[in-house]
């Protein structure tokens, strides 16, 4: 039996030998694609060990590359220094009266919290860690970074940049954490708009700006108006800035992030200790 | 003759030309974002020129392994790159098998025929598992810029022959 099976592959031609082993090899890849198996415990290890190899073998490739782009970043930083100094120059008195401003009022803050009787709500830590990949095409829009569960990384980490929010932590291997951006199609980010606390749900559309949804009070949103996360569902802590209203056309609203996601070299990741997934 | 096999005449060296060319696109995907290039259609498209009669099985079993790379790079759920370059071999097959190999004309038709079942069925599965419409402009940029590369990877292949003949 086995034999007849062997001699009806080497009896076809070679052009037809090469079409059924495609034919397999594809319905075993759906198979695979479309099965639970990547959800299992055994296809997580085996993606934690193959991508610590892949990440290891494309950096090598890619450091040329990578070393030429990270060159014209840093020029063009560098004029973002220059001219942000020069402007800083011509606002010093102006921003030191800001800061003065800044100090009085959270001193003033932390008096009526205390004698409101307030738990500390900002009772987390950071933990910073270098992107080492960031990765976008039409929907997949993941920023890998070096810091794993060695270095006391959890699944659900909120991630934030210099000027704000930027994603959670989807995985964590052994050193490296794969975080899902704020762009990701797959990102639901539960925010409040303007002062008066429009609860809403932010989401991620790809190269685009993310958009709100489920806003009950969609009309009352107004151009400018600054987005924050709300703390609801307890993954991300509250208060952090995400952006601002940019853009209002009938019932799409968009945000612009105050992060630029596309040149992020490292990152904070929030030990919020209550809300992250153990 | 293919676009892999104009630079050297020894099958081997044209072998391993194909596969650093296809091995660092795929790592240069960690490096390099666009929304005007999608990279799994490049991708797609070295496969399709590479898919003539000469081809051997190994090929095959080597965009398997780099599908479960990509998929480990990229965090993609396993089996999902490997189907995709499966179905770009198979679309090159059949397009040199009913077409011939020189046709490189009529072989855009059917390129675009696989790239837009590609798209629509990436359209449609983003749609039914996220309940996100992908921006048909976004997809039409990349769909364009994908033909001028096969466009440009024609002309280029028929300029060297020409040179070579003469």
């Amino acid at each position: 039996m086995n034999r007849n099976r062997n001699s009806f592959f080497y009896s076809l031609s070679s052009r037809s030998k090469r079409l059924l082993l495609i034919i397999i090899l594809f319905f075993a890849s759906v198979l695979l694609f479309i099965s639970n198996y990547n959800e299992t415990e055994s296809a997580k290890r085996i993606r934690a060990i193959s991508s610590q190899y892949s990440y290891l073998l494309s950096s090598t490739l890619t450091t040329p590359i990578n070393m030429l782009m990270n060159g014209y970043d840093k020029i063009d930083d560098i004029k973002k220094v220059y001219l942000e100094n020069e402007r800083l120059k011509g606002n010093q008195l102006a921003e030191s009266i800001s800061f003065q401003e800044i100090i009085s009022m959270k001193l003033k803050l932390e008096k009526y919290e205390s004698l409101l009787n307030l738990f500390d709500e900002n009772d987390y830590s950071f933990s910073t860690a270098r992107v080492i990949s960031n990765i976008s095409n039409n929907y997949i829009n993941t920023i890998i970074v070096k810091s794993g569960s060695k270095n006391g990384i959890k699944t659900g980490m909120p991630i934030i940049g210099l000027k704000g929010l930027v994603g959670f932590i989807d995985e964590v291997r052994n050193n490296t954490s794969v975080g899902i951006l704020l762009t990701n199609i797959n990102s639901r980010i539960p925010v409040s708009i303007s002062k008066n606390s429009y609860q809403a749900i932010m989401m991620g559309q790809d190269f685009n700006r993310p958009k709100i949804i489920f806003a009950k009070e969609k009309r009352l949103i107004k151009v400018g108006d600054l987005v924050s996360t709300s703390g609801k569902g307890g993954i991300y802590p509250p208060y952090i800035l995400v952006g601002k209203i940019i853009n209002i056309e009938e019932d799409n609203v968009e945000v612009q992030l105050f992060e630029d996601i596309d040149s992020l070299s490292h990152v904070r990741l929030i030990g919020f200790n209550q809300n992250t997934v153990e | 003759m293919n676009f892999f096999s104009i630079f050297f005449r020894n099958q081997d060296l044209n072998n391993l030309f194909f596969h650093l060319i296809f091995f660092t696109t795929i790592s240069l995907q960690t490096v390099i974002s666009s929304q005007y290039i999608n990279f799994f259609y490049i991708l797609g498209l070295f496969i399709f020129i590479r898919a003539d009669y000469k081809y051997s099985l190994g090929l095959i079993f080597m965009l398997l392994i780099y599908g479960f790379y990509q998929d480990s790079l990229l965090n993609l759920p396993f089996g999902s790159s490997s189907m995709i370059f499966l179905y770009f071999l198979f679309l090159g097959q059949i397009s040199s098998v009913i077409l011939g190999i020189h046709s490189n004309l009529s072989q855009i038709y059917i390129y675009i025929i696989g790239l837009l079942f590609y798209s629509l069925f990436e359209f449609l599965y983003i749609f039914f598992k996220y309940n996100f419409l992908l921006k048909l402009d976004f997809i039409a940029i990349n769909l364009l810029s994908s033909f001028i590369l096969f466009l440009f990877f024609t002309k280029l292949i028929n300029f060297i022959l020409g040179k070579n003949e003469k």
